[in-house]
This record gives C-alpha cells, structure tokens and sequence, in this order.
C-alpha cells in the first residue's frame, strides 16, 4: 500500500514538473523571461491544476461513500452548478458579489446550506441525492435564462470562465488553492475510520456507535469548500471527482480509507495535470478545452465502472 | 435486565405494536414467534434504538436506550438482520472487526462459527449462507451484553443451524439474547422462554409448551 501511494505520489510530481515544463507546448528555458513565466504562468497553472484535481477526487470518494452510490461526485451533487449560479449572478447580471472568487464561494456555501436544510427532513441519501440532482437542472435553466438577457461582453467572460481552466490562475491565487488541498487531505482522513465502518450502511454504522448523519455532514463539508475553492477560481471542472476514485479502488482493491484518500488525491491530480498537459497546446500546437480532454480521458473510465460494476 | 414499558409503535400512520409490557431478564434466551408482518422486526428494532417508540420507553439499567447517544447503544446491544450492504475488496476477518474497537484476535469467533477456512476470503464472493453466518460471527465478535437476532438460522445449512442453536446456548449463560423465528418446531428444541407475537402485543408461553399449542396460537 504504501508503495503504491509512493508510486502515485512519484507520477503526480513527474507530471507537475512536465507541466511546469512543457506546459503551452513549448520548453520553459527555450523563452526569453523564463523566470517570470515560470513564476506568473507555469507554476500557478500545475499548482492549481494539482490540487484542484486531488481535492475534487478526495470529495468524489467521500460522495460515493456517503450516497452509496458509484456515480456521485461533487458536480452531481450540484454544488458546482450553486457555484456557477453565483458566478453567472455576477457576471451576466451585473449584481456585485466582489468578483467572481467570493461568488463562487457564496454559491458553494448557499447550496451546501440548502442541502444539510433538506438532508434533515429526507433521510434516505438515495432521494437527497436525485434532489441534487434536480436542484443541479434547474441553476443550469435559470444561467441559461441569464444568458439570453444579458450582454455579449458580460456572455464571453462568463462562457469563458465555465469552459474550465487552470491557465487562466493568477499566481496568489494558484497559491490559495493549494493551501486548501493539504487541509481537505488531513481533514478526511481524520475520518477515515468512520468512512470505512459506514460502508456497512447507515444503519449497520449507527449500531455500531458511529453517527453516520455526523460523518455525513463532514463529507458535504469537505466536499463544499473543495468544490467551492477550485469552481471558483479554475471554473467547473468535469469528471476528475468521479473517475479519479474508481481508478483508485480499481488499482488498491482495498475498502480502507486511510489509503484510498491520498491515493485518490493524487491520482485526481495526475489526471488533472495530464488533462492540463495534452490540452495546453502540445498536441500539433493546439490548444484544446480543459473539460473535453477531461471528457475524454475519464469517460472510459466511468463505463469501465457501469460494465463491471466494480464499485 | 431491558424493560418495554407500555411500548406502542406506528409506522406510515399504522400501528404496529401496542402497549407491550414485558421484563427480559439479564441473561437467557427468548424465542419471539409470529407470522409474516405480525410485527417482530419492528419490535426488536425499536428495542435496539433503530425506531423511536411512538408511546411507551425501553430501559436498560434504568436508563431509557432512546435518550442514549449511538456510542453508548453500541456498547450495550447489537442487532442482526441481514449482512447488506457488504463492502468490495474486504476479507472475513477485516470484516468481522471493521468499526470494532475489540483487539482480540478473531479465531475464538471463527472457530465458535465454523468458518476458519474462510477467513481470508473477500465476503462479497461468499455464498448467501457463508455471508450470514459472516455477519454471526461479526455479532458474536462485538460480544454486547444483549443480542438481538431478527430470523438468524436463515440461509443456514442444517449442520450449521445445530452448531448455531449449540453456541447461543453456552452465551445465553452470560447474556440476554432474543431470537425471532418462523418455524416452531425449530423454537421448541430449545431452552427457551417461548413468546407469540400476534394481535400487536406480545404473549409469553409458559415452559412446557407442546408443539400443537403454539401451532394453534398462529393459525387461529
């Protein structure tokens, strides 16, 4: 086990050093100013692709456990789309929120709100997840009304901004983002014997003295600000949190959280690092969306997962 | 000693089970018989803390398990149904201890079940009956003062539900364990206090109940 964590640790940092390299297809040293794109370009796009990519897995791993179902992730569960809302708000609307950092946060943060309000009342995670679900739909309805009324100045940077992106990170807050990743790590895996003995079911946990309605506002919590500090800054990332852990189980085989959460994290990176490499123009010199390489690279992964059901 | 006080359940707006009053004593085996929805799970259940009475309170060392906090339960009573959901990826052995705190090691159990050549095998790739006798060892690992066993013979081979009733036997000396079960002619084989659940309370047997008796209880 530990090895593998090495292994995968190895592959994240081999990734993020090519990253910083290689990054927009061409050599860091073969540019004039190298330091400077070093320091304002290519390291705040690998820092904030490494740890967008792992904290958005390490949710997608709790979200599955918790909704006991291998198609959660945090973009299912809607909190993207509530950050997206406040985003599209600020953007297309005009309403001040002070930029579009904190409106992301705040529509992360509303969403979560709802979510534990309902997750009160509806005790089945299976119906508190389809809610999501819906709640998911009708943001995207309401952005796509916004975007009829608004201007097309407003429209282009708020297209922009939900095509995904870690090259448009400034550097202070490239740095922000990967503040956050350590904290989500140790954070989950303080729980990582709850998580486990919640595999069991809700019920199973309870008798066995675990409160399995604690365990699951943590994941949620866990899950809001990750999803809330790399929707905001890198714009809704696709897939990463539900590949990145079925690729993780499929190599550990293993229930035990203790390891599935670092591993989980770094391959959550690696795939986002390597989504970040082949789309930053070294494929013939052109450069591809983020949220299509991503596509691309984990919905093989998913329907692996649907045709062996190997949760 | 675990006491229903005036127990009354309604599940949906229906009433399941109404004022029960009875005293189990600290240790000994009791065998609940009753018919398909005559309200045997639904009494144990809410006994274990799963369901909150709708009237009535359950105590145990004077204290009322509902006000108990889940740790606090899960050190007095264990429950058995089914063993579902099981985990991918996890062997016998890991299952039986996953989320215990227990640090004997796990062979007293697995001999006590019978299930030694297992231990290393994944529970998702047991047979039906392996996976539940799986979840009787995890049971009997837990080792609480009370068990409670919703229908825990089924799926069972006919040896191993002779080596089941064998093993409750020797731990019904030292805890209060409570059984439900179908089939009478299984309950009477053993010492126990018989009780019928029919008409939404619950009626103790006396000790030298004959097999006809208890038929004509449930078929009436």
């Amino acid at each position: 086990m530990i090895k593998t964590i090495v292994i995968f640790g190895l592959l994240t940092v081999l990734l993020f050093t090519f990253d910083v390299l290689f990054g927009n297809g061409t050599f860091l040293f073969n540019q004039t100013d190298s330091f400077l794109i070093f320091q304002q370009f290519r390291l705040p796009r690998a820092l904030s692709a490494l740890a967008a990519g792992g904290m958005l897995s390490v949710s997608g791993l709790l979200m599955q456990n918790v909704f006991k179902n291998p198609l959660a992730g945090p973009d299912v569960l809607g909190i993207s789309q509530g950050a997206a809302l406040m985003v599209a708000l600020t953007l297309l609307a005009g309403v001040g929120f002070g930029g579009i950092i904190l409106a992301a946060c705040l529509g992360a943060f509303f969403y979560l709100l709802l979510l534990v309000w309902a997750s009160k009342y509806i005790k089945s995670s299976i119906t508190l997840l389809l809610i999501g679900v819906m709640g998911g739909f009708i943001i995207s309805a309401i952005i796509s009304t916004l975007q009829v009324i608004s201007q097309a100045e407003a429209l282009k940077s708020y297209v922009i901004w939900s095509m995904g992106s870690f090259s448009k990170v400034e550097a202070i807050y490239a740095w922000i983002i990967f503040a956050f990743a350590p904290f989500i790590l140790f954070f989950s895996m303080y729980f990582s014997k709850a998580f486990d003995t919640l595999l069991l079911g809700n019920q199973k946990a309870q008798l066995l003295g675990i409160n399995s309605q604690k365990v699951f506002f943590i994941a949620i919590i866990i899950t809001a600000i990750a999803t809330g500090v790399s929707t905001a800054f890198c714009g809704p990332i696709a897939f990463v949190g539900l590949a990145a852990p079925h690729l993780c189980k499929w190599f550990l085989k293993t229930y035990k959280h203790q390891w599935l959460i670092p591993v989980s994290f770094f391959v959550g990176a690696s795939m986002a690092l390597l989504a970040d490499i082949l789309s930053g123009g070294i494929i013939g010199g052109f450069v591809l969306p983020l949220n299509a390489t991503l596509s691309i690279l984990a919905a093989p992964v998913i329907i692996y997962v649907i045709v062996k059901k190997t949760l | 000693m675990i006491k229903l006080k005036e127990i009354g359940v309604s599940l949906s707006k229906q009433v399941i089970l109404e004022a029960i009053n009875f005293s189990f004593a600290d240790r000994g085996l009791y065998i609940i018989i009753g018919n398909n929805g005559s309200g045997k799970t639904t009494l144990l259940k809410t006994m274990c803390g799963i369901y909150k009475p709708t009237l009535g309170l359950v105590q145990y060392q004077n204290k009322d398990i509902h006000q108990l906090n889940h740790f606090e339960r899960s050190t007095m009573i264990s429950y058995t149904d089914n063993p579902f959901p099981l985990p991918a990826f996890i062997n016998l052995t890991d299952y039986i201890q996953l989320g215990l705190d227990n640090q004997d090691d796990v062979e007293g159990v697995l001999d006590a079940i019978k299930i030694g050549h297992l231990r290393n095998k994944p529970v998702l790739e047991m047979s039906r009956g392996q996976q539940q006798k799986a979840m009787l060892a995890k049971l009997f690992y837990q080792d609480n003062p009370i068990w409670l066993m919703d229908e825990p013979t089924n799926y069972l081979d006919y040896p191993s539900i002779l080596n089941f009733w064998e093993q409750i036997q020797k731990k019904a000396k030292e805890k209060l364990i409570i059984c439900t079960i179908h089939n009478p002619e299984e309950a009477i084989k053993q010492d126990a206090q018989i009780l019928i659940l029919k008409n939404k309370s619950l009626h103790p047997l006396n000790n030298k109940v004959g097999l006809s008796e208890i038929i004509g209880h449930l078929t009436e």
